[in-house]
């Protein structure tokens, strides 16, 4: 399974992709925002998507709805990973049709539990 | 006596038509006087607005600034002290490993009372019964001492303590971004401010002053630093209570925000979505962070409802 991991921080980048190795997931790409996302998507066979809301250039929201939008990309499972825990922002993001949300700082352990919740409810 | 009124006249009659001649040399630039204070008044007020403005953000930013260096600092103390922890474990773990090293005579003895009895039984220098004693014995002996020296189930504990606090470290580094951002959001409201004054200061010896005065500056969420850094302005809130945020949120996703969801989707206008969420109580009020349960909560509802 190829995970996209897609946020401006570097450090989080690392972060999330040290969490996901941790339970066993190697097969990772990492983007910078939604743009460099869109070009990973085009090169790799991504199957799951875990992305930050505030990024230059293209948002993870907007991010969300292209994929969405898109035929060949559409049933990607997407899980956002932000700071923004406003309502509003969580409607948004449903309407934007994320999977499901984080909010940071999370606990690798939370993260896990995030991925399985997607990767099963998929599975039905 | 009439001569001379009639020269009096004559000359106050000049002076008044001088008076008439600089009336209208003068009255054109009177009209563009009036018409420079009036243009200068809404200038004068937006100065004014403009300034009363930034000066309420500038505590504001003093406040941001300061959540942020509270927050490194409790990262970095709660990072130092899960270090201080992973020293005193990394300590037990090398004093046991120094414990198994000087007791590797143990095999050692075990090994050679183990030959040396073969031997002896060998040349028939013992009887089979002393034998099958004396190698009970012996191996007792090694289970004992092996059991001394190696406690396996410290060294798991000790590695999976360690693994724990890793953890820890990467959660409490994750404030770099939290902060990061926080400071985009400041560095951008200072870029705003000086772009807004100097934009008030060029416009000021510009005719065309009306047109200034309603322009806004556009926000946007992206601040340069070292690199580009898309920004939440409330960041750093998230630092706040976020277990408990994200118990919320997952309570959400549970209980559903439908009321919320259906208001909002009023309010965006947008077409085929929330329609089928069921019309319930918010426990959540407007824009108030709410947590990851909450959050669970409502994408939950989301999917029961497709």
């Amino acid at each position: 399974m190829k995970f996209l991991v897609v946020d401006d921080s570097p450090t989080m980048r690392r972060i999330v992709i040290n969490a996901l190795k941790s339970f066993g997931i190697e097969d990772i790409v990492e983007a910078e925002d939604g743009q460099d996302a869109l070009t990973k998507l085009q090169q790799n066979k991504i199957d799951f998507v875990i992305t930050d809301w505030n990024m230059p250039n293209m948002t993870g929201l907007d991010l969300t709805k292209t994929i969405r939008n898109s035929e060949q990309w559409k049933n990607i499972p997407i899980l956002m990973v932000t700071t923004r825990g406003l309502k509003e922002d969580i409607i948004q993001a449903l309407q934007a049709k994320v999977n499901n949300y984080i909010v940071k700082p999370f606990t690798p352990q939370v993260l896990k539990e995030k991925i399985m919740a997607i990767l099963q409810a998929n599975q039905k | 006596m009439k001569e001379l009124d009639i020269k009096e006249l004559l000359r106050r009659a000049e002076e008044l038509r001088a008076l008439f001649v600089l009336g209208q040399r003068v009255i054109p630039f009177l009209e563009d006087l009036f018409t420079f204070v009036g243009e200068v008044q809404p200038l004068l007020e937006e100065i004014n607005n403009s300034i009363k403005e930034n000066l309420s953000k500038m505590p504001n930013l003093t406040k941001q600034l300061s959540k942020v260096t509270e927050a490194t600092e409790l990262a970095t103390n709660e990072i130092l002290d899960i270090i201080d922890g992973i020293f005193y474990k990394l300590d037990i773990l090398q004093s046991n490993l120094k414990e198994i090293e000087n007791n590797c005579n143990v095999v050692d003895n075990f090994v050679d009372n183990f030959s040396t009895l073969m031997m002896r039984k060998e040349s028939s220098q013992i009887n089979p019964e002393y034998f099958i004693e004396e190698i009970n014995k012996i191996f007792e002996n090694f289970k004992s001492e092996y059991n001394k020296m190696t406690s396996f189930s410290t060294f798991k504990e000790m590695i999976e303590s360690i693994r724990t606090d890793s953890t820890s470290i990467m959660l409490a580094l994750q404030v770099q971004d939290i902060t990061s951002q926080q400071i985009a959001a400041v560095n951008h409201l200072l870029d705003t401010v000086q772009n807004r004054l100097t934009k008030l200061l060029s416009k000021f010896n510009s005719n065309d002053v009306q047109t200034m005065v309603s322009q806004a500056t556009e926000t946007i969420n992206v601040s340069k630093l070292h690199r580009e850094v898309a920004f939440d302005p409330d960041a750093v809130e998230t630092l706040v209570g976020n277990s408990t945020k994200q118990d919320e949120i997952d309570r959400l996703f549970q209980q559903g925000i439908s009321t919320s969801i259906e208001k909002n989707k009023v309010e965006t206008k947008e077409k085929n979505f929330g329609s089928e969420f069921e019309t319930k109580e918010s426990p959540i009020e407007e824009d108030k962070p709410i947590s990851q349960s909450d959050i669970d909560a409502l994408f939950e509802q989301n999917k029961q409802n497709k």
